[in-house]
């Protein structure tokens, strides 16, 4: 009884992991590629969010292939003679149950965050690992550039992506007609809707709330929105239409936020609405003022003066924004949307200013600031020398892409 | 055997889920768990001082009965807690079986926002891996500080800042325990200086009892250090009104006669802005000219020389006509 329903349905077979099929197929040709020998990428990495089916899928495949498996993640210290004392008999002998024909699948869960300094060296052994590997090698991450490009050169990529709510109500379901318990259908939308492609936390979720009942119903949930979401979204709301300065700055207490995350989203989406030039000059008065105490508090340790950011970014806010409000739907704040979406870019760009800078006997920075321009020039205009440059460099597709694009 | 407990704090701190104040919905659905005996991971968040240790030291008490020491690794924040801990201490205490007769051990880490992101990676696979034997419970202020991952595998559980009347049942209770005289306008003023806190409306209580079984208003200001919300309110008024020298005598009063910091004046004119009839932009101002006094304060300034230019400012405004 006291088990966890994420462990009771957990897939066993790579087939019973839900909603990643092309995952799963790259996964398993990857995997037969090695019965014939070792592949030219011995290792694949699979990424994506939290609670999506890396870990299980791993598993999954150990057990379907007849592989032992040798798992290292974040609890266990990565340094480099770590990693080569365990997955290194590992990784050039045979297992000595399987014979020799068997195989040993060495899983480095957690692989974006190996740690700087506890781990040092880390990254290192892996690339060593994979080179001198007879046996297949699995990455795991949540951010995939958060793996040095090197390495991730050599793996298969593989995305594990956010789950549909669809799906995710299925499993959900599948889980109930189990467990003998009647739901009403909208109550499963709200907990696989809230759970935003996360089927562990659905499934933990549903587990809670089911807890000592064979129903489930919408009513059970009023709480649970509010409990498990931020609430940015009705907090920005009310603070475009509180008029007293108290109202505004008790929402913000409400708010499970620290204050210099809460700038971020009123800066995002208040000024956007805003439509009267002075009022909006007041507002952003306000958010300066704010802002101003935020760096104060953090540069002294002076978190007392936390309260007058508080104040302003929300009574400041709301006292300032006029009633000439245009609505428009809110967002996250943009330098999170940008980063995310010119992140892939940049790591192209880093792993290019890599190589430029290690033939050209410089720093990586300078490389990025004075010669990929110029590169950027010749990849658009002069195809031969950029084919020469290319090869020379040993350029992938993507990073001569990427400086033709740039020139 | 057992040393009498004197301080307030742990002394009534409840055992029992069901001697909770506040939190309702957490706490019935908390007894769900404890009557199942199920327990999936929790993530505790909230300010401090609402519940949450408290919570979790319930629940280990009820699922295990005398067994709950030996079956309970709690971290605090005056712990070591980077990745290495993480990696030895705790892991190697998940990894144990529980003593006695209870299906898992609970790992209860205090304040873990102050993990840093390393660690709370580290902790990851350990919260799955020994999952049959160990249950972790998390604490913290902001949620949003916790990695997602982590989020992913827990039930998470909001605790809110308690309420005036929630604060004035926690003291009577005690004041009964302790033979207490508790005046109205004492449990007034607790519920002012405690800003939904039970912790400090607790010790504040503690410290004016400890001069007199009999605690009013009087002994809640004086020992705790602060003023009279009345009496800030009266030297804002009288400095709106222009009559700066009586606003500034107000202001002697509290520094000199009653021994104020300045830093905590500062806090209390903080508060009683809002409480003023003023226009609402004109409060915002205020606090914006607060905030840079307090700036100054903390830079060293003199505490009087700026409470003096801040109230010189409050003659400023023009009173709502
Ligand atoms: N695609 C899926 N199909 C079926 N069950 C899933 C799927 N994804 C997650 N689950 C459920 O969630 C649990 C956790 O999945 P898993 O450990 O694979 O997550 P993960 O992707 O490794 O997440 P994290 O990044 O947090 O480590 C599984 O035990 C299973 O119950
Ligand atoms: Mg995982």
């Amino acid at each position: 009884m006291s088990e966890l329903w994420v462990e009771k349905y957990q897939p066993r077979k790579l087939r019973e992991i839900v909603g990643q099929s092309k995952a799963i197929q790259d996964i398993t040709s990857w995997a037969e590629g090695w019965k014939k020998g070792k592949p030219t990428k011995p290792a694949i990495l699979l990424y994506g969010a939290a609670g999506t089916g890396k870990s299980v899928a791993a598993a999954a495949l150990a057990h379907e292939f007849g592989w032992d498996l040798i798992e290292m993640n974040a609890s266990d210290k990565r340094t480099l003679s770590e990693i080569k004392r365990v997955a290194g008999a590992a990784a050039s002998a045979g297992t000595l149950f399987a014979g020799a024909g068997g195989r040993r699948l060495i899983v480095l869960d957690e692989a974006d965050t190996i740690h700087g300094t506890a781990d040092r060296g880390g990254y290192r052994a892996l690339k060593e690992l994979l080179e001198e590997t007879r046996n297949p090698l699995v990455l795991i991450a949540n951010d995939q550039y958060a793996i040095p490009w090197d390495l991730r050169m050599v793996c298969v990529l593989v995305n594990f992506r956010r789950l549909t709510v669809d799906i995710a109500i299925k499993e959900l379901q599948r889980i109930c007609r189990a467990e003998g318990i009647t739901a009403e259908p909208l109550a499963l939308k709200v907990i696989a809707e809230t759970a935003k492609g996360d089927l562990r936390s659905a499934i933990n979720d549903l587990q809670t709330f089911t807890l000592g009942k064979k129903r489930l119903t919408v009513k059970d949930l009023v709480l649970y929105r509010r409990d498990r979401e931020v609430n940015v979204f009705d907090f920005l709301k009310q603070l475009l239409s509180v008029s007293s300065a108290k109202d505004a700055r008790t929402l913000l207490w409400a708010l499970d936020l620290p204050p210099n995350d809460a700038l971020a989203w009123i800066d995002e989406n208040i000024p956007r609405m805003v439509t009267d030039p002075t009022d909006l000059a007041n507002v952003y008065d306000a958010i300066s003022r704010a802002d101003i105490f935020l760096g104060r508090a953090r540069r002294g340790q002076a978190y007392g003066l936390w309260g007058y950011a508080s104040d302003l970014m929300s009574a400041g806010v709301a006292t300032s924004r006029g009633e000439h409000l245009k609505w428009s739907k809110f967002r996250p704040p943009s330098h999170i949307r940008r980063f995310a979406r010119t992140r892939a870019n940049r790591a192209v760009r880093d792993a290019v200013a890599r190589k430029v800078a290690k033939r050209c006997h410089t720093s990586a920075r300078v490389a990025r600031k004075d010669i990929l321009p110029c590169l950027g020039v010749v990849f658009k205009h002069d195809k031969k020398t950029a084919a020469a440059i290319t090869s020379q460099l040993e350029f992938t597709d993507a990073e001569s892409s990427f400086l033709k694009a740039m020139g | 055997m057992v040393e009498a407990e004197e301080i307030w704090v742990e002394k009534y701190r409840p055992q029992k889920l069901s001697e909770i104040v506040g939190q309702q919905e957490i706490v019935s659905r908390l007894q769900a768990f404890v009557t199942k005996k199920t327990l999936p991971h929790l993530l505790f968040a909230g300010p401090a001082g609402t519940g949450k240790t408290t919570a979790a030291l319930c629940i280990v008490r009820e699922l295990f009965d005398e067994g709950w020491r030996q079956n309970l690794l709690e971290l605090n924040a005056s712990d070591e807690r980077g990745i290495d801990t993480i990696r030895t201490k705790v892991k190697d205490y998940a990894r144990t079986k529980p003593i006695r007769d209870v299906p898992y051990k609970i790992i209860l880490l205090d304040e873990s926002d102050a993990l840093t992101s390393d660690a709370q990676h580290a902790l990851r696979r350990t919260m799955e891996m020994f999952a049959h034997s160990t249950r972790f419970i998390l604490d913290c202020n902001f949620s949003s500080r916790i990695i997602e991952p982590i989020q992913s595998r827990c039930a998470i559980f909001r605790f809110r800042r308690l309420s005036a009347k929630e604060i004035e049942h926690m003291l009577k209770r005690i004041a009964h325990g302790e033979k207490l005289t508790l005046t109205p306008d004492a449990i007034k003023a607790i519920i002012y200086v405690s800003d939904g806190d039970m912790r400090r409306a607790i010790n504040v209580l503690q410290t004016a009892a400890a001069l007199e079984k009999k605690v009013d208003e009087k002994s809640i200001y004086d020992v705790n250090a602060i003023a009279k919300p009345e009496e800030v309110r009266r030297m804002l008024e009288l400095a709106v009104a222009g009559k700066f020298d009586d606003a500034r005598n107000k202001l002697h009063e509290l520094l000199i006669d009653k021994g104020l910091a300045g830093e905590d004046v500062l806090e209390q004119v903080h508060r009683e802005i809002f409480n003023l009839k003023l226009p609402e932009r004109t409060k915002v101002e205020l606090v914006d000219k607060l905030g840079e006094f307090s700036f100054r304060l903390v830079q060293g300034a003199n505490e009087r020389i700026q409470l003096e230019a801040m109230l010189a400012h409050f003659g400023l405004i023009k009173p709502k006509s």
